[in-house]
């Protein structure tokens, strides 16, 4: 190549560097993997002034379907992540008579992939279970969620940036385990849960290690 | 002295008008959860001997992996520079010729990111490499090659900067005319 081709070579690719600091990140919130269930990742969070411990622990199969095992705070938990939405297994298990009996066991949605602000999703599980012959629970476990922003947030364990605000109701009515539960939690590319805020309860990321 | 530059490359150069498809495969992570996808493209130009400088529009949108209403589209502006290298003439045909091109361009995507109702806008500034190969039959081009494409995205993070850079890989075939 002639110096003069090389010349205009070196302006166009200066003309690109120049440009570099305009991007808003849209990239890298497209590649990033806001919910990393890699085994090993280890999260540590400040639970108003309280030390809970997150683990990934490795695979499984709950259920009849593969799983990655979740130590929250040394109790475990069974997700499944697709590219199109992440799950929790959930059990609710009533007693009557010394006996238990199964409500509900199943798979059931908490995030919506990929995350976009203003992205909403809801899911809504019904079932009649009778219990002793004669006692007739009506089961419904609903949930409904909304990215409600992208926002960089300050914890102790450092600044993310492009973090998804995902805020999320549910609604559980099943006899004596009825509750219902509202909550923000912001997801930080790479990191997964940095924040999670339900009601006046705060809990921050302190620490974290990346698996492998 | 910089208008008669201008005007002499005026006189012994020529506009060209062309378009391109091809194949866009995302990768830096992109991969994960994006499929390849169909790219479309127009270009204006303007070429002296074997310098071509030119000015394009390409499109293409990323779907997910899994069946899904998401997607990533991205829409380049570029503006670009190419040097042709030819390597054969035809003999019984002057006007004809074949070689190899390498290119540069500099520009910028517009980023949008949809899922159902919900959706992200954004811009980049990409830095674009290619090479390829081409071949001159009277007023036409023909051309195959590949583009080596990165989007670069910078933002501050705290006392530090976070730099994205997100690279995909284009192959690429267009036919231009040249005036």
């Amino acid at each position: 190549m002639s110096s003069d081709a090389c010349r205009r070579l070196l302006v166009v690719l200066v003309a690109g560097a120049l440009l570099s600091g305009c991007g808003d990140m849209t990239f890298y919130r497209a590649r990033s993997d806001y919910f990393p269930l890699i085994p090993g990742s280890r999260w540590t969070y400040d639970v108003a002034g309280s030390t809970a411990i997150d683990s990934v622990v490795g695979d499984s199969a709950v259920a009849g379907r593969a799983c990655v095992v979740v130590f929250r705070d040394y109790a475990p938990e069974y997700w499944t992540k697709q590219t199109t939405e992440v799950r929790q297994f959930t059990n609710l298990v009533a007693s009557r008579g010394g006996q238990d009996y199964v409500l509900e066991e199943r798979y059931r949605l908490v995030y919506a992939l990929p995350l976009i602000e203003g992205a909403t999703w809801s899911e809504s599980f019904r079932d009649t279970i009778v219990l002793m012959g004669t006692d007739t629970v009506f089961l419904k476990d609903s949930l409904r969620g909304r990215v409600a922003a992208i926002e960089d947030i300050a914890t102790p364990a450092g600044t993310f940036i492009q973090c998804y605000r995902v805020e999320t109701y549910r609604e559980v009515e099943a006899a004596e385990l009825s509750f219902t539960t509202d909550y923000s939690e912001w997801l930080a590319p790479g990191v997964g849960l940095v924040k999670r805020v339900t009601g006046t309860e705060e809990s921050v990321l302190t620490g974290y290690e990346p698996g492998r | 002295m910089l208008p008669l530059l201008l005007a002499s490359l005026l006189v012994s150069g020529g506009f060209e008008a062309g378009g391109r498809i091809g194949v866009v495969f995302p990768s830096s992570g992109l991969e994960n959860t994006h499929d390849a996808a169909a790219l479309f493209g127009v270009n204006l130009g303007y070429e002296v001997g074997a310098n071509r400088f030119t000015f394009d529009y390409g499109y293409f949108g990323l779907q997910a992996k899994q069946a899904s209403p998401y997607r990533f589209d991205v829409h380049g502006l570029s503006v670009g520079y190419g040097r042709e290298f030819i390597l054969g003439r035809a003999a019984s045909r002057p006007a004809s010729n074949w070689g190899f091109e390498a290119s540069a361009a500099a520009g910028s995507g517009l980023l949008s990111r949809t899922v159902g109702a919900a959706h992200e806008t954004g811009m980049a500034p990409s830095g674009i490499i290619g090479a390829g190969f081409f071949q001159r039959q009277g007023h036409s081009r023909l051309s195959l090659g590949l583009d080596n494409v990165l989007f670069i995205e910078s933002r501050p993070a705290g006392s530090a900067r976070t730099v994205s850079l997100t690279y995909l890989i284009a192959l690429k075939g267009g036919v231009t005319y040249v005036f």
